[in-house]
């Protein structure tokens, strides 16, 4: 249900040098490190592509996090298996497992 | 703690402040805040903050925040349910529901930004300024890309000054604030004088953005997003109406912020719309006590006031409830109001300054292209909404079950002042006589497997 991170273009964010993410977390198979306590959106803002972060489910049109505060829905991922969660609402935690859903109508 | 005096909902400067009150008064107190860590909008972040994002008031909320950790702090939690008995079921992650029976319920639930049903607004790419803000404060994250920051607001500006700061140079600043003339601006100098700080404040900060040199495109109207799959351009016209095009990776929209309000409307509390703040507000007494007994709402979730009157609402409501619950009697509840009713009082005459300077006009939706999505969920437009209006559908309810706008997993959050404003200019019926879509439990969607593990722990 997801695909690779695609090579370009670039994501949205980026961290300023002092900043030194440490916690690893497994995005898609592949070990990220986020900063403590920061949320998932903000972590996948700065790793994917905003046209790869999500698929949504009626008509397969590509979404990214609009609000981060909990209101849109547009931030959903799969995180421990769990589908659905609002990435913008749940923090990082070391080993946590990340994954994208970009299948239309796939994860409900 | 299951029968707590008070339980607060919302952890942003309101209910912090209120808990503080009413911890201090001999009240026990659960805190329950649905983001990761306390301090809601405003405070995101104040226990570090980033290089100039510190302020006399991030540093009152550190200390806030520092007392509610130590207390029944219960971060990551949603409100599902809310009974008119004040029996609240609460879930914190995928853990089970547990149900509180608060003698007094505190709703604190902020503010969230007015929705823009822009063309091109569901695109990925474009944010909320508010958001870019929240990554500012919370993780220093910085945009990569070209940025434009459009709409209007205090924020809108506050959130380029901000990224100025920390190295950011947004491509333009595209600024839908209509033209005031000189008449105008006078007739809100009385309200402007209650708070000289905050309009110096406001002046320093345009200054700042001059000085950047940042494009500054004012009066802009017919905002329009374009992109493949994501966000490419920005078009939009400008002063003298003239056809403009700037490319863009991110575009950052704000048109003000209004009250988050799914839990007052899922307790029927009765409601007023506010015509100069353009948004539907729940009813209530000097004391923030609803038409509902014992559920009180402080902070902007109330009407939007802003971060200092949020600090002394929360202080009045946490009094009144430790006077309703006997711990204080009227006179001391008076003599400890005395102040902060002054300070709420002054940001209150404030306030219609900021109203009247930038009123919404990013998006109107009852102006919308029939294509326009009002609906971000569903995929509803604003002609398939005129359609089953003119097909008879001329009650929110009605209209939601006949188009399934505000049916989707926001419930309505994104849409529901949108889709009333459509109604309201078909039907020619004005905004404080219409009745909103309902809101039903459970506030937010989750799987049925952990509602069904309910423990009464
Ligand atoms: S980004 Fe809007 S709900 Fe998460």
């Amino acid at each position: 249900m997801t695909q690779n991170i695609a090579p370009s273009p670039p994501p949205l964010f980026r961290l300023p040098p002092d900043r030194r993410p440490d916690v690893p977390v497994l995005f898609e198979g592949q070990t990220l490190l986020a900063l403590k306590g920061e949320t998932v959106a903000s972590l996948l803002l700065r790793h994917v592509d905003a046209g790869a972060f999500r698929r949504e489910e009626r008509r397969g049109e590509a979404r990214a996090p609009l609000c981060l505060m909990g209101v849109c829905f547009d931030c959903l991922v799969t995180i421990d298996g769990q589908d659905n969660q609002q990435a913008c609402l749940i923090a990082v935690k070391p080993g946590m497992r990340i994954a994208r859903q970009l299948t239309a109508g796939g994860a409900l | 703690m299951t029968e707590p005096d008070l339980l607060i909902i919302g952890g942003g400067i309101a209910g912090l402040s209120a808990a503080a009150t009413a911890r201090d008064l001999g009240l026990s107190v659960t805190l329950a805040d649905e983001r990761p860590a306390p301090g809601g909008n405003i405070l995101a972040g104040a226990e570090a903050p980033p290089k100039g994002i510190a302020s006399a008031l991030t540093r009152r909320g550190a200390a806030l925040i520092a007392a509610a950790r130590a207390a029944d702090f219960r971060p990551a939690t949603q409100a599902l349910r809310i009974d008119a008995d004040l029996a609240v079921q609460l879930v914190t992650g995928t853990g089970p529901v547990e149900t509180l029976h608060p003698k007094r319920l505190l709703l604190a639930t902020g503010a969230v930004e007015r929705p823009v049903p822009l063309p091109g607004a569901t695109l990925p790419g474009v944010m909320m300024a508010g958001a870019a803000q929240l990554l500012l404060k919370t993780s220093g994250a910085l945009p990569a890309g070209r940025t434009i920051l459009a709409g209007s607001g205090p924020l809108l500006l506050l959130v380029a000054r901000q990224l100025l700061a920390a190295g950011v140079r947004p491509v333009a600043l595209v600024e839908t604030t209509p033209h005031q003339s000189l008449g105008q601006l006078v007739a809100t100098l009385p309200a402007a004088r209650h708070a000289p700080g905050l309009v110096a404040q406001g002046a320093g900060m345009t200054l700042a953005l001059r000085r950047a040199g940042v494009p500054w495109l004012r009066q802009a109207s017919a905002l329009t997003i374009q992109g493949t799959g994501r966000v490419e351009t920005l078009r939009f016209h400008d002063a003298k109406g003239r056809a403009q095009e700037l490319a863009a990776d991110l575009v950052l929209l704000h048109d003000g912020v209004i009250p988050q309000d799914q839990a007052t409307r899922l307790l029927h509390c009765a409601e007023d719309w506010h015509p100069g703040r353009q948004a539907y507000e729940p009813r209530a007494d000097l004391w923030g006590e609803t038409s509902r007994a014992g559920v009180f709402v402080a902070g902007d979730c109330a009407g939007v006031r802003g971060a200092l009157a949020a600090e002394q609402a929360g202080i009045l409501a946490a009094l009144q409830i430790a006077h309703q619950l006997g711990r204080i009697d009227a006179g001391k509840r008076d003599a400890l109001a005395r102040e902060p009713r002054r300070l709420l009082d002054r940001q209150s005459a404030f306030r219609p300054f900021l109203d009247a300077r930038f009123p919404p006009r990013l998006a109107d939706p009852a102006g919308a292209e029939e294509s326009q999505v009002i609906c971000r969920c569903e995929g509803v437009t604003a002609g398939a909404l005129r359609m089953a209006i003119r097909q008879g559908a001329t009650g929110a309810d009605q209209l939601k079950s006949f188009t399934r706008c505000g049916m989707g997993r926001c419930q309505g959050r994104s849409c529901s002042l949108a889709m009333t404003r459509i109604l309201a200019s078909e039907t020619g019926t004005a905004m404080e006589d219409l009745r909103r879509q309902g809101v039903r439990a459970p506030l937010k969607p989750v799987p049925l497997g952990q509602i069904a593990q309910e423990g009464e722990a």
